[in-house]
């Protein structure tokens, strides 16, 4: 071959979009326009924040990882509470390149000399938490400790839902649950919670609130990517697309059966309607996303709330 | 060739006795120069590395120890063991193992028990005329407890980079402790079977009036792992936290209840402990990195393939995998070893069968006994500095513990998972 | 004998208050880390409140104590080393000439590594107006790395004065104990 590309990734071994990945590198490989591929997975090079990094520097080629705002504060628009809705949100923005969340991540990362290449959202974050909220479908005193990352913007919503939160790192958040040292996180989609808690049988309750994304990306070192030859560039294209289509979608395939799973465990699930969610989200929209115009840009909030 | 090159620079710059950091910032030369690496990233990965809350459990275990060592936290355990153990022959240096084990529960890592629980006990052993090398080498061997015995700092450690359950890791670690304790009381019962001229320790009035004296005394040091482990597995703090709050703990202890601190002292330890901080963090801030450009050359593969061209029979594998970690043991101080071995063993160990759980309590073994296998052995020098007996009186005793004693630990623990296992299932499952 | 003992003596007293300046803010810093986590429990169990984001500003303290501290162990040259051979070299001579060999090879690489750190410096700044921030608090990297570049800094600094100093007074210095016999002795009757 005429290049080898490194490709890091950082999700278990055992995770389904690695055997997704597998197959993009023999689709890219079997296109025969001169590319390998030399995958490094389940975080051996190190976490998603580091990967970026190295893709900058050129030390990995191409990376499957999420993005973290520690890169460009502007990033932290993936963190917006409430701005992917639903199943719907999710297809609009894992099938259409030119949807406005991808033009973002596109022009922001290409100021860090990154070629965007396509998103993969793995599913909407709700709260595992041991005991069941006070109030666990409105706003008020919920009499629960849930931990927060550190996001100002994460805090702040779960704060306006009334929580009390702590700052913990995600290694020792599965032991403090455990221990009760906090009453649960919001961390997870449906299938986090259930392998990192319930398969372990600890925690009882998910709060669906889907107010936060998964995204991981794809993407490549920007100066490799110049270099790539018209045709290699179509099929590295095309095979890392389908390639998010298919995590997105399977993941969304799994989630039905993940809470048949998480019920069987004996955890209650708390839904919401779509008026309870539309009523958590305006209050949420008007009170969190405001203070984040400094941040993002009050441009990008603009072209976002569209 | 990057790989072999890079071992062969790495071993004789060790051996040569350039410090640490700077034989694998060698490493990362050799590296960089026949690499395809960009070198800006270089030392930003060491950051990203150690950029986690998680690996601020080193520093604090080190000055809780320091802080204990200075505080004189260690006196009444000491005393305890000594009444339990001490009046029949071989019992006091039996109890030295004893009280190691039991200080295992407050302090993180081996240093520390070796500092506190050596400096007390020694002099005790002299006074009765126990042979001293031997004794300065069973306070050696005894001290890794410190380590294995849970709270752990390599456990902590290792838990982090495999994304292990922390409590499983230390639940595994203990099984492993404990079965070391009982093997050096007997090595040392056994060593001793024609000891002449030992002297028995002797205690005026009723033992239990004695041992009632010590437990009150030892009241706020037995209240250390109490506070710690009772708030890691009863829900107030995480084990870091908990790493934190013992440090601070032992500060009015150490100036109030035991009074061997003074703010002199206070201050002199803090700057002390500092060093030995900045030592330790910079010289894992290089092998980590070196560790990650190492992993660009798949070491990870050529390792495996090594052992598996040899065998793919797991008990042959695992044999192998112990004698990499026991040569890594020889020339590494554990943390430095810790990191390397879980970053690059683990995946081999795994392919086995075995539980990464399993793996703690195996890896928690070997990195324990390289701390006291020459040629790099950081707690032979300690012990030899903290006792005053030349580490060439040490050697033969010495290796008399870690053939009888530690080398069967390790087999144990590596061959029957039953034995690592089962707190960690009981608990878990 | 301390290492500025040997140096020109007002050099010497330069030196030595850049260590002492060293020595307080890594005891500072190593005193705070404790300190936080118990802040931390206590916020969350008693006031019910947190320490938002406490590692954000921590990180980059523990990083300034990893480096200054390590620093000063390269001036009292207590880093960690492997001594299997030092038993073999008797003579004052033989024993000058392998530490002055070692202290060499050291700083060599002490300085390759300074480079790196100065990559890493540059290439962050040159990343204007994005530069890496925490993200709750936006503290740049840049802070970090400056320990980092510091403490690097100072380690090739004094090995560069080890070399000086054994350069200087040759092979006759070595009248004292060994490192070894430093650690038997303990290191008060030594230094
Ligand atoms: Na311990
Ligand atoms: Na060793």
């Amino acid at each position: 071959a005429d290049v080898t590309l490194k490709l890091a990734g950082t999700l278990p071994e055992a995770h389904a979009s690695n055997r997704v990945l597998e197959d993009m590198i023999a689709e890219i490989e079997g296109a025969n326009v001169g590319i390998d591929i030399k995958f490094f997975p389940a975080g051996q090079l190190g976490s998603g924040e580091e990967l970026l990094d190295d893709a900058k520097f050129g030390n990995v080629d191409m990376v499957h990882a999420s993005v973290y705002a520690v890169a460009d504060p502007r990033i932290d628009f993936q963190s917006l509470p409430f701005l992917v809705g639903g199943a719907d949100d999710i297809r609009k923005i894992t099938q259409n390149p030119n949807a406005e969340y991808n033009k973002l991540y596109t022009e922001i990362l290409e100021q860090h000399g990154i070629k965007h290449l396509s998103t993969v959202v793995e599913g909407l974050i709700g709260a595992v938490a041991t005991k069941m909220p006070a109030n666990p479908r409105g706003i008020g005193n919920q009499k629960t400790t849930l931990r927060v990352w550190s996001s100002q913007l994460a805090k702040s919503t779960m704060d306006l839902l009334g929580y009390q939160t702590t700052t913990m790192n995600w290694a020792e958040v599965f032991p403090a649950v455990q221990a009760g040292t906090i009453d649960g996180a919001i961390c997870c989609t449906p299938e986090l919670a259930y392998t990192a808690f319930a398969a372990s049988d600890v925690g009882s309750v998910y709060l669906d609130y889907a107010a936060f994304t998964e995204n991981q990306l794809i993407y490549m070192n920007g100066g490799k990517w110049a270099k790539l030859s018209e045709k290699q560039k179509e099929v590295i294209q095309t095979a890392a697309s389908k390639a998010a289509r298919r995590m997105s979608d399977e993941a969304l395939e799994r989630t039905d059966v993940i809470m048949g799973k998480l019920k069987e465990k004996g955890w209650e699930i708390v839904t919401f309607t779509p008026e309870e969610r539309a009523a958590i989200k305006a209050v949420v929209k008007e009170k969190i996303w405001p203070s984040v115009a400094d941040v993002i840009g009050q441009d990008f909030l603009d072209r976002l709330s569209k | 060739m990057l790989l072999g090159l890079s071992i062969f620079l790495v071993v004789a710059l060790l051996i040569a006795g350039v410090a640490v950091p700077m034989a694998f910032g060698g490493v990362l030369i050799l590296i960089a120069l026949l690499g395809d690496h960009n070198i800006s990233a270089f030392m930003g990965t060491g950051h990203w590395k150690m950029n986690t809350i998680i690996i601020l459990v080193i520093p604090l275990f080190i000055v809780a120890g320091d802080l204990m060592q200075r505080g004189k936290i260690a006196g009444p355990i000491v005393a305890i063991a000594e009444l339990l153990l001490g009046r029949i022959k071989g019992g006091l240096s039996g109890a030295c193992v004893l009280a190691s084990a039991m200080f295992g529960a407050i302090s993180g890592s081996g240093a520390a028990t070796l500092t506190c629980i050596g400096s007390i006990m020694f002099p005790h052993l002299r006074r009765n005329r126990y042979p001293e090398g031997f004794s300065a080498a069973l306070l050696v061997c005894a001290s890794p407890l410190g380590l294995l015995i849970p709270p752990s700092g390599a456990q902590l450690i290792y838990a982090w980079l495999t994304q292990q359950s922390v409590l499983k890791c230390f639940l595994a670690a203990l099984a492993a402790g404990l079965l070391l304790t009982i093997f050096l009381i007997i090595v040392n019962f056994v060593m001793l079977r024609n000891a002449k001229n030992i002297e028995l320790t002797k205690i005026d009035g009723s033992p239990f009036v004695a041992l009632g004296k010590s437990t009150f005394n030892a009241v706020p040091a037995i209240l250390m792992p109490v506070v710690i482990l009772g708030g890691i597995y009863g829900g107030v703090m995480t084990p870091t936290e908990a790493a934190g709050v013992a440090a601070i703990y032992s500060i009015p202890v150490g100036f109030w209840i035991y009074k061997g601190l003074t703010w002199k002292i206070f201050w002199e330890t803090l700057k002390e402990s500092s060093v030995t901080i900045g030592v330790v963090m910079v010289m894992i801030f290089m092998v980590l990195i070196v560790s990650k450009f190492l992993i660009f050359e798949d070491v990870p593969t050529i390792a495996r393939n090594m052992i598996y061209s040899v065998s793919d029979n797991p008990v042959v594998v695992l044999l192998m995998i112990n004698v990499v970690m026991i040569l890594i043991g020889m020339l590494m101080d554990d943390f430095s070893g810790l990191v390397l071995s879980a970053s690059l063993l683990t995946p081999i160990a795994v392919s086995t069968g075995m539980d990464p759980v399993h793996f703690a309590a195996v890896l928690g073994v070997n990195m324990g006994m390289g701390n006291i296998t020459p040629p790099t052995a950081p707690l032979l020098f300690l012990g030899s500095r903290v006792t005053g007996v030349s580490v060439q009186a040490m050697m033969k005793p010495t290796l008399i513990f870690i053939t009888f004693a530690w080398l069967p630990t390790l087999m144990l623990i590596t061959y029957i998972p039953q034995i690592p296992m089962f707190l960690p299932n009981f608990f878990f499952e | 004998m301390e290492l500025a003992d040997g140096l020109p003596p007002r050099f010497g007293r330069l030196v030595r208050k850049l260590v002492t300046a060293k020595l307080a803010m890594s005891a500072i810093a190593t005193l705070i880390l404790p300190l936080t986590f118990l802040m931390v429990v206590i916020f969350r169990y008693i006031l019910h409140w947190d320490l938002f984001a406490y590692e954000e500003w921590l990180l980059p303290i523990s990083f300034w104590l990893y480096f200054l501290a390590c620093g000063v162990g390269s001036y009292q040259d207590t880093q960690i080393r492997a001594d299997i051979l030092e038993s073999y070299f008797k003579s004052a001579r033989a024993i000058w000439l392998r530490r002055l060999c070692l202290h060499v090879v050291e700083t060599l690489i002490c300085f390759v590594m300074l480079y790196w750190t100065y990559l890493l410096l540059d290439s962050g700044i040159a990343q204007y107006p994005y530069w890496q921030k925490t993200i709750a608090l936006k503290i740049p990297f840049f802070v970090a790395h400056l320990g980092i570049f510091l403490g690097v800094f100072f380690m090739a600094f004094y090995g560069l004065l080890h070399v000086y100093v054994l350069v200087r007074f040759g092979p006759q210095m070595i009248r004292e104990p060994s490192p070894v016999q430093c650690k038997l002795m303990g290191e008060e009757q030594c230094c």
